[in-house]
């Protein structure tokens, strides 16, 4: 009987070997972990801390506010970029498409570390900046919440732009055509047609993007050592670091992570399908 | 107007995001720069990164340590795809929402769950080099799944088991012997693309191995305190191989766009 099953089913059995043990099982006992106290009592006790003390509370707010402002501000200079992109010449359009493709391998610890080199307290740029006296550049803070966004912003634009451009294939040129014919000027076209119609792909990067801030840990690890605190950093410090180990609280304030993922991915997903239904 | 704007627009964002980068090379070249221009090109700090005993096999070890998931997730992927499109194709469905899964997880999650779980045990599985292989294993998965799918998909994998079948071929010899040679271009660049995801992974190496296990990003990581251009020569180093790979991968998918032109 077990052999039997064994031959019939050996060519899937590795996989579900390997994905049940390291992916199913350990998400589920974070879940189940998430609702047990030390004593392993079933308790909501690990949600209230997580949304009652300040530190979880200030690391929840400070993520959703970094990664969305980065994810908007991130979309917005890559949807500008994007719109872009077709009036550049053949040759140059190659050139920069090469150069975001090259670029967006610039990410995570190496990226943190050259902004720390170039924008932190004794960074190149900045000491320049005394130098000449330029004030505004000078003060630049890396090392606080506007620092954050300038880098997540850095990181957010090129993903932005390689995720919208097959979108902008979607707006056909004769559209524009007919609107222009009409007397519609460039302005009208875009709000009335264009980004109407570029909405389900802006959408679809804006959730790409915002997963991405929301989980980013190697940029936030390096630049922020403990006055601001962030999601991702105070999970993974309920494993690792000199603090006393809490994995029940670090289970709840993973699930939480992944559900605000979840539901932002919900929401622009079910969004997206309100569109794509107008449309027709 | 419109087309001077569209381009002082690029040239802009171009500007500012090369910025950070040249900069960065540029200082790792240069002894101090604390005035407009750097004061005197030096390739002391290259040679004392190069000079480290340490490096090279840092270096060497992210990608060692790809290898071992590339090569299981691969067959692994591939044998449970064969087996359900030939003969259950909603075991299909649930593939795919597992290989899927990681998409969402995401490293930090991913890497705290399999810790929280297997750390404590006395036995081979808490062993951190061991747990670190297994769950980029899993995090490779979306890149390796979607890669062998859809040259599956392209393949038309039931009419060629169906030929093979009436020449008298075995279907794992179908496999080994027409499938997978049909395959190669696909999987070389799902390959690099979970080397470049390995290589460039922080979050999991530091929450599972912490320095038990030093690769080039725990390297880069180390060097917080020493001079800023140290930091930023590996930096640069780590970039060009980053780049090579990616560059590489690009050229592939290119190729393979040609040749499906020129088979239309």
């Amino acid at each position: 009987m077990i052999r039997k099953f064994f031959s019939k089913y050996k060519m899937i059995i590795p996989f579900f070997i390997i994905v049940g043990f390291f992916e199913i099982v350990p998400i589920g006992n974070m879940l189940i972990q998430s609702f047990l106290n030390a004593e392993l009592r079933f308790t909501f006790n690990n949600y209230v801390t997580v949304f009652t003390k300040p530190v979880y509370l200030v690391a929840i707010r400070n993520s959703l506010f970094l990664s969305f402002i980065s994810s908007f501000l991130g979309l917005a200079i890559a949807f500008l970029t994007v719109l872009s992109i077709p009036l550049l010449s053949a040759r140059l359009r190659g050139v920069f498409l090469a150069m975001l493709n090259m670029l967006s391998n610039f990410a995570g610890l190496p990226l943190a570390f050259a902004f720390m080199i170039i924008f932190g307290s004794s960074g190149v740029l900045i000491l320049l900046a005394e130098e000449i006296g330029f004030e505004s550049l000078a003060n630049f803070q890396l090392y606080s919440i506007p620092g954050l966004v300038a880098v997540y912003v850095y990181f957010q634009i090129p993903l932005g732009i390689l995720l919208l451009l097959p979108g902008l294939a979607g707006i056909k040129k004769e559209w524009q055509e007919a609107a222009y014919l009409l007397k519609a000027n460039s302005f009208q076209f875009w709000i009335r047609v264009g980004i109407p119609m570029f909405l389900p792909s802006l959408l679809g990067t804006f959730s790409m993007l915002f997963a991405n801030a929301l989980a980013a840990y190697a940029t936030a690890y390096l630049l922020v050592v403990t006055n601001i605190p962030l999601l991702p950093i105070q999970i993974a410090n309920m494993y690792i670091g000199d603090l006393r180990q809490r994995p029940e609280l670090g289970s709840a304030l993973s699930i939480t992570l992944l559900l605000i993922m979840l539901l932002v991915i919900w929401i622009t997903n079910f969004l997206k399908k309100r569109f794509e239904y107008r449309r027709v | 107007m419109k087309k001077i704007l569209s381009h002082l627009w690029i040239a802009i964002v171009s500007i500012l995001l090369l910025l950070p980068l040249i900069l960065t090379f540029i200082y790792s070249f240069s002894q101090s720069w604390i005035t407009i221009l750097p004061k005197r090109f030096t390739l002391d700090f290259y040679s004392s990164v190069f000079g480290d005993p340490s490096f090279f096999p840092a270096l060497f070890r992210g990608f060692l340590i790809s290898l071992i998931p590339i090569v299981l997730m691969n067959a692994a992927v591939m044998l449970s795809l064969y087996y359900s499109i030939l003969y259950d194709s909603r075991l299909g469905y649930l593939i795919q929402v597992l290989c899927l899964l990681p998409y969402s997880i995401q490293g930090v999650i991913l890497a705290t769950s399999i810790i929280g779980l297997y750390a404590g045990h006395q036995s081979f599985l808490s062993n951190r080099i061991f747990l670190l292989t297994m769950t980029y294993c899993i995090i490779i998965l979306p890149y390796i799944y979607q890669s062998i799918r859809n040259s599956f998909y392209a393949l038309n994998l039931k009419n060629i088991v169906e030929a093979g079948e009436i020449l008298g071929a075995k279907k794992f010899q179908i496999l080994l012997r027409v499938v997978l040679p049909s395959l190669k271009s696909g999987l070389f660049v799902s390959m690099l693309l979970s080397i470049a995801l390995i290589f460039g992974d922080f979050a999991i190496i530091k929450i599972i191995a912490g320095n038990q296990y030093q690769t080039a990003q725990m390297y880069l990581h180390n060097t917080r305190n020493m001079p800023n251009q140290i930091a930023s020569a590996i930096v640069s180093v780590m970039f060009l191989i980053v780049f090579v790979i990616s560059s590489l991968i690009l050229m592939l998918k290119n190729d393979d766009l040609k040749t499906d032109r020129k088979k239309d």
